[in-house]
């Protein structure tokens, strides 16, 4: 489980490097040729936000399997151990619920848009729509791995106040 | 109103801000019957703006220029400000302002200018509260001097003009960061904090310092300047920042090695992500907002309170400190603009003049337990716990509410340089 959530975090820590590289530069060529040559790339803007959409939603999975998610801890954190344990599992089960139902609602948006191309690169628009499902079913895979994760501390826990 | 007693609900049980916000969406669209396709649309056209793509560019250029303009910036700030009383305190400051206009996040302007300036400032006799303090309040400017993260996330949740908020953004940011001066001068003379710098400098040691600051202060230049001529839009302002950045750092400086980079990369990659998969859910969030017209009913509320827009404004700021005491920037931001926006632009207030409160608010917000950020940082950097600021930092909060109550209720501070526009 720590092999699979390291790989992914390289992976995506990696690919965010390459996406951050490709928006530059393709925006950046963009400018020069508006301002040098008076002409744009039609596909220029559209690429940068369908890069900057597929790297928002695998970041947001990657933030999920290191659980770096901004959220308000300050009344779970004052709760004994097996409760906070408890109110842990049942906010990822939420997660699950959530992630679960857009990820199935999404998978048909991609059906349904995949016959369509966007206009300035020309790729199926189910192409961007698929980014949020499965970047759903990723972060309901490490969700299961963080529930693991917690009961596996409370129990080391109760076993060292033993 | 089921949908805020789902969401309070969710945010108490610990649930991250950006599911919690997709469920409570969810639930009451469930319930009402709405298709939960549209959860699913919404959250991708949500992200689907190339205004958004400024927030991770500005993220990377901020988290690029960390490497070898820092020094460079403190010491020409220190050529400037080191001879007055307070001297080193009054250079911190500066520097964070400057450093503010450089970096689009309050956190990272602590982390940078502090992680430099925090040890002289405690080997100079000043309080280590005091120390933590001063810079929680002034690199938390870091979200209002322009670029700003916030900023990009409020307007385009409030459909404002990004160019409009970064020049708004200017003057109260310098002007809290001069009353932050002149405050660090009397406390650091009544107390002996600091020595004075008593070097001298040769004309060519001040033209040498100030050429070697000129190249990263020549960035605020590029960000502000050309959104406000109209040479970029925001979005290429931040793609124009982030080059400079680079080819500053690493052909100019030498000091970006490709592990650096891609550390840079790497933190401004996930520190964007997290807002912007908080975008995406809070997009399907607003627009349950605006079909079920629950915007209008909490309008109502508050005009039902009161009918004068003093004592409204006085409540919205009220319950933005609130929720800043305990809650993330952008999250604020995303949850309260479509609630709020509407009741003040009601009362007569600009959305560009409402985004600068808004993001003041969340200023005092950030440092102020118990979920203090900028405080959190700069009491780490000092060697403290945040509990030992006090009473420090609550003059310093005290300060930072009378200039917001100064902006709220005189406009033209913060509306005289987008008119230039």
């Amino acid at each position: 489980m720590m092999r699979l959530r390291a790989g992914f975090t390289m992976f995506v820590d990696v690919l965010g490097a390459v996406i951050f590289s490709v928006i530059t530069l393709v925006s950046f060529a963009q400018i020069i040729n508006r301002y040098v040559f008076g002409q744009s790339f039609v596909f220029a803007e559209e690429l940068a936000t369908e890069l900057m959409i597929w790297i928002a939603f695998l970041g947001a999975a990657k933030c999920v399997s290191i659980d770096a998610h901004t959220r308000l801890s300050v009344v779970v954190n004052k709760l004994p151990p097996r409760l906070k344990c408890a109110a842990t599992l049942l906010s990822n089960l939420l997660c699950m619920i959530f992630l679960g139902t857009a990820g199935w609602y999404g998978c048909g948006l991609v059906k349904t848009t995949w016959r369509g191309t966007t206009i300035g690169t020309g790729i199926p628009e189910g192409l961007v729509y698929l980014a949020m499902p499965v970047s759903s079913a990723i972060m309901i895979v490490f969700l299961v791995v963080n529930s693991f994760d917690t009961v596996a501390k409370l129990k080391s826990a109760g076993e060292d106040a033993q | 109103m089921i949908v805020f007693a789902i969401l309070v609900g969710l945010l108490v049980l610990g649930l991250p801000v950006a599911f919690a916000l997709g469920l409570s969406a969810m639930i009451p669209m469930l319930l009402d019957g709405f298709p939960l396709s549209t959860v699913a649309l919404r959250m991708t056209d949500g992200l689907n703006s190339f205004a958004l793509v400024a927030l991770p560019l500005f993220m990377l250029s901020g988290a690029l220029m960390e490497h070898g303009c820092t020094p460079r910036i403190i010491r020409f700030v220190n050529m400037l400000f080191g001879r007055f009383p307070g001297g080193f305190g009054s250079v911190t400051i500066a520097s964070c302002v400057f450093f503010s206009s450089i970096s689009g996040s309050g956190s990272a302007t602590v982390a940078a200018i502090g992680g430099v300036t925090s040890n002289d400032l405690i080997k100079q006799n000043y309080r280590r509260g005091y120390v933590a303090s001063m810079l929680a309040a002034t690199g938390g400017l870091g979200i209002l001097i322009p670029p700003s993260i916030p900023l990009v996330v409020y307007g385009i949740s409030a459909q404002v003009s990004i160019s409009k908020l970064f020049a708004a953004g200017f003057v109260p940011g310098v002007l809290m960061g001069l009353c932050a001066i002149v405050y660090n001068t009397v406390v650091a003379k009544r107390n002996h904090f600091g020595m004075v710098d008593e070097r001298r400098y040769t004309f060519r040691q001040a033209m040498a310092i100030t050429y070697d600051a000129l190249l990263p202060l020549g960035m605020p230049i590029i960000v502000l300047g050309g959104v406000m001529i109209g040479a970029f839009t925001p979005t290429e302002a931040s793609v124009v920042a982030t080059v400079y950045a680079f080819v500053l750092t690493a052909f100019v400086y030498r000091e970006l090695t490709l592990m650096r980079f891609f550390v840079a990369c790497r933190n401004a990659m996930t520190a964007s992500t997290m807002i912007l998969f908080v975008i995406a859910c809070a997009n399907a969030f607003s627009w349950y907002l605006t079909i079920d017209g629950i915007s209008g009913d909490i309008a109502e509320a508050f005009v039902n309170v009161s009918s004068n827009p003093i004592v409204i404004m006085l409540m919205i700021t009220l319950l933005l400190l609130f929720l800043g005491t305990f809650m993330e920037t952008s999250s604020i931001v995303l949850i309260t603009t479509p609630i709020l926006l509407p009741i003040v632009v009601a009362l007569g207030f600009d959305p560009v003049h409402y985004g600068i409160l808004l993001i003041v608010n969340l200023i005092i917000g950030a440092m102020t337990p118990p979920m203090a950020v900028t405080l959190f940082i700069s009491s780490r950097l000092c060697g403290i716990e945040m509990q030992d600021t006090f009473p420090d930092i609550l003059y310093i909060i005290a300060l930072y509410v009378v200039l917001l109550l100064l902006f709220t209720f005189i406009p033209g501070i913060t509306m005289w340089l987008p008119s230039l526009m």
